[in-house]
């Protein structure tokens, strides 16, 4: 049996690479080493106009790609805020303690407001943090089962809201 | 194209330690104040801050139909702003209070 497959195989595969056959004159240049193959790719896609990923729309969005977003997104926020921060305090007179003594007299200075804005500061820097430990033990080929993935999420997730939600609570001394 | 592919190999590899550095520094400076842990943070955090926006920008910033490689003005953009936010800090953490200190600070706000 596994002889005939192979057989009618070969026989199929035979066909294409037939010189005469139409698919030889769609078919990309012969290249030869890595680099240049993908080269003749790119340039294959210029030529039909494919689109180009990433296809943001085209999937169906679960758990797991709210868990992906959520880390590019928190780190995106840490990044852009502390490029903001940092040129704000070049741009605004007066030091950074007396930025902060103004701020506590302002009238939105009120736990309503300023506990939940401590939660989502504390959750991205957690959720990053406790995400990129994932991220890491991937890099070494660990934690790919379909199981652990799953636990892990839950865990980064869960224990990132906790710490924000506790970390919120705490009012340093000064 | 074209450059060798331990080029990737070695990027990859010191993102990763850096993430590795990150993860000890944070809470770190959680619990410790000094110097050091402000100027090591500003380091770390800008320059891994800056792979990651160099991953959104080669995913989402490149020339569509065009090419795959990203917009040079994003490019070009996100060193500029990396730079300018590294030297605000190390400023910061020699003027003022400091990385630690302004979070510090922050949260003493209710």
């Amino acid at each position: 049996m596994a002889l005939l497959m192979r057989l009618a195989t070969r026989q199929a595969l035979l066909r294409h690479v037939r010189p005469s056959s139409i698919l030889m004159k769609a078919a990309a240049p012969m290249a030869t080493s890595p680099s240049e193959q993908a080269k003749a790719y790119w340039e294959k896609n210029k030529e039909l106009g494919r689109p180009v990923a990433p296809h943001l729309t085209i999937y169906k969005i679960d758990w797991h790609t709210l868990l992906s977003g959520t880390h590019r997104l928190t780190g995106f926020i840490m990044y852009t805020g502390l490029a903001a921060i940092a040129a704000a305090t070049l741009i605004v007179p007066a030091s950074y303690p007396a930025w902060i003594a103004a701020i506590k007299t302002w009238p939105i200075a009120i736990p309503a407001i300023i506990y939940p804005a401590k939660v989502g500061a504390a959750f991205t820097v957690f959720y990053h943090l406790l995400n990129g430990i994932r991220h890491i033990a991937w890099d070494f080929g660990k934690g790919f089962a379909m199981k652990d993935i799953n636990r892990s999420g839950y865990v980064a997730m869960g224990l990132a809201l906790i710490l924000a939600v506790f970390a919120a609570t705490i009012v340093p001394s000064s | 194209m074209g450059e060798p592919l331990t080029v990737y190999t070695g990027h990859w590899k010191a993102e990763k330690y850096l993430a590795l550095g990150l993860l000890g520094l944070v809470p770190t400076a959680l619990f410790v104040q000094h110097a050091a842990i402000d100027y090591a943070l500003a380091a770390a955090m800008i320059l891994h801050g800056h792979w990651g926006m160099k991953a959104i920008i080669d995913d989402y910033a490149h020339q569509g139909k065009k090419g795959r490689a990203a917009t040079p003005f994003w490019t070009n953009l996100s060193i500029g702003v990396s730079a300018f936010t590294f030297a605000t800090l190390c400023y910061f953490n020699y003027n003022d209070v400091g990385i630690c200190g302004a979070v510090r600070l922050l949260w003493t706000i209710t």
